[in-house]
């Protein structure tokens, strides 16, 4: 499972969300590198959802992002979700997959959030396991998420980012960096982000995610609904300065902007890529 | 096998479903922190099953009101866990669930079929309707056995109530509408292109959709609507559905039966 390609460096794009999709195709045209296209939004469904996401397909590289996986799950893996994933990927050909470290639920229900995991070899040998069986069945390496979270588990014999990183390496696959969750986490549980960031492997870095989150007491929370806050900006740049030149995306699914906001917060994050990069040469 | 890792799983969900929470869980400081960061688990839970609720059915929340709506949504979310993986699913059941809720309020679970029914038409799977000349093209002797295969997007509705009325007065912005029973309408909804339509349908438009829609053949079709019209109409009265099922893209495929 190695024949894949290289994750190409596709620049910066943003999550796409019905509200912009006129807006992508008409008057701001071009101004986004390439589009993430959440996968449960589109898939075995048609009408107006299907209509753009062809149209902008004509125009932008796709790139797929799951929700339901649940690559961590104790239940058999959902072969109908991923059969119903490989057709849909064959027919859009998405620049890449991804989906998140985390599980959804068990005994067959979905709980529709992103749970975290026990950091302990038992879960990464299962987690490893199914990564691997998950990418023979869509036929490409995939990209995998470190989510925001709010409990951990007295379990854990190692720290997430060294669950993430051995778990790259184990089932071969790519990891979607999302610098927002990091630092979401970093406050919820007292650790360094800094220190996170700089003991992931290089190589596995496929792509970026910022966005923005909320306070609730001592907790963050990993709401995207508001722009990305100045320490995950700050985060960003010292990712940067780590990875290079890695795609980069912002996710807003609350409190969504007109586009011109989105594009404005995007070019931050071109201008700090440009400085960093400049800076380093 | 990942035997500490199921059972912690189980236990998580259990807490998540169940809002009582076992902070033995988790680590935190002490036990209201963890009874805290389990509640954010609990709450989102809650919460983005409600929102998918509301997307689903934004009419009913109008008819209701926001409080009403979310306290019924919420004994639905506490009875009916989701089982799909994608959330746009959750609403499936929820007509009928309402139904056993508020048997005296019949208005209310309709409301929220049409609602659903819309909303399945909205997204359903493309598939290219079938033009008129695909039939005009078919042998006669076809026709007796012919059977029909409707688009995905076709949805068909037998609403007691003005669940439609309340549904488009909701959409424009007008409140003062009643709420009353009657004799039994059949409805269709369907999308063309991307745009949803719905109208209601007459007794014997509604008997050969429902016999087609049935699997059944033509001929056992036409047969039905003598219930509604003479023998020399039913040509005719076949016919006028065909013609008008075919100009609004409701029909995809044929087949005979007896045939794969």
């Amino acid at each position: 499972m190695t024949s894949s390609p290289p994750i190409a460096d596709l620049g910066f794009g943003l999550g796409l969300r019905p509200k912009h999709y006129e807006a992508l195709l008409g008057e701001h045209a071009g101004a986004v590198d390439w589009l993430e296209a959440i996968t449960e939004n589109y898939l075995g469904l048609g009408g107006k959802p299907l209509h753009y996401l062809e149209r902008l397909r004509e125009k932008y590289p796709i790139v797929l992002h799951g929700v339901s996986l649940s690559i961590g799950s104790t239940d058999a893996l959902d072969e109908r979700y991923l059969r119903h994933l490989r057709a849909f990927a064959d027919w859009l050909e998405p620049a890449w997959i991804s989906d998140h470290l985390c599980w959804t639920g068990v005994g067959g229900v979905n709980l529709h959030d992103l749970l975290p995991l026990p950091y302990t070899e038992e879960a990464l040998a299962h987690v490893a396991d199914r990564i691997l069986r998950v990418q023979e069945l869509l036929g490409r390496r995939i990209l995998i998420e470190n989510v925001s979270s709010y409990v951990a588990f007295p379990q854990s014999e190692m720290r997430e980012h060294e669950f993430l990183s051995e778990l790259a390496v184990r089932s071969d696959c790519f990891v979607l960096l999302d610098v927002n969750n990091v630092y979401v986490s970093s406050v919820n549980h007292g650790f360094d982000p800094r220190e996170y960031i700089a003991a992931l492997p290089a190589n596995r870095i496929a792509q970026i995610h910022l966005a923005g989150h909320s306070r609730q007491g001592k907790y963050l929370i990993d709401t995207h609904d508001a722009p990305v806050s100045e320490p995950v900006w700050a985060l960003y740049r010292d990712t940067v300065a780590r990875f290079g030149s890695v795609p980069t995306m912002i996710e807003r699914d609350a409190n969504i902007p007109a586009l011109d906001e989105l594009l404005v917060e995007l070019d931050r994050a071109r201008t700090i890529t440009r400085e960093v990069l400049v800076d380093a040469a | 096998m990942s035997a500490a890792l199921q059972r912690l799983q189980h236990e998580l969900q259990r807490t998540i479903l169940s809002g009582v929470t076992n902070d033995a869980l988790v680590c935190g400081t002490d036990e209201s922190d963890r009874a805290a960061r389990l509640g954010i688990y609990v709450y989102a839970y809650r919460s983005r099953l409600h929102d998918a609720l509301v997307d689903n059915f934004p009419m009913l929340q109008v008819h209701l009101g926001s409080d009403e709506f979310a306290m019924l949504a919420r004994g639905y979310i506490d009875v009916q866990p989701s089982r799909n993986y994608s959330i746009r699913t959750f609403g499936s059941n929820w007509s009928e669930w309402l139904k056993t809720q508020r048997p005296d309020e019949p208005w209310l679970s309709e409301l929220a079929a049409f609602e659903w029914a819309l909303g399945c038409a909205f997204d359903a799977p493309n598939e290219p309707p079938l033009s008129c000349d695909a039939l005009s093209r078919l042998a006669v002797e076809t026709w007796p056995t012919l059977t029909f295969r409707f688009a995905p997007c076709v949805r068909h509705l037998t609403l007691e109530t003005n669940a439609p009325q309340l549904y488009d007065c909701a959409a424009r912005g007008i409140s003062a509408v009643g709420r009353h029973e009657g004799a039994s309408v059949e409805w269709l909804i369907w999308r063309q292109s991307l745009r949803t339509h719905y109208r209601s349908l007459s007794p014997i438009e509604a008997l050969a959709l429902t016999s087609l829609l049935a699997g059944r053949t033509f001929a056992n079709a036409c047969e039905r609507l003598l219930y509604h019209c003479s023998a020399d109409d039913v040509p005719t009265r076949a016919a006028a559905c065909l013609k008008r099922w075919l100009a609004d893209g409701l029909i995809v495929g044929l087949g005979l039966s007896g045939s794969d």
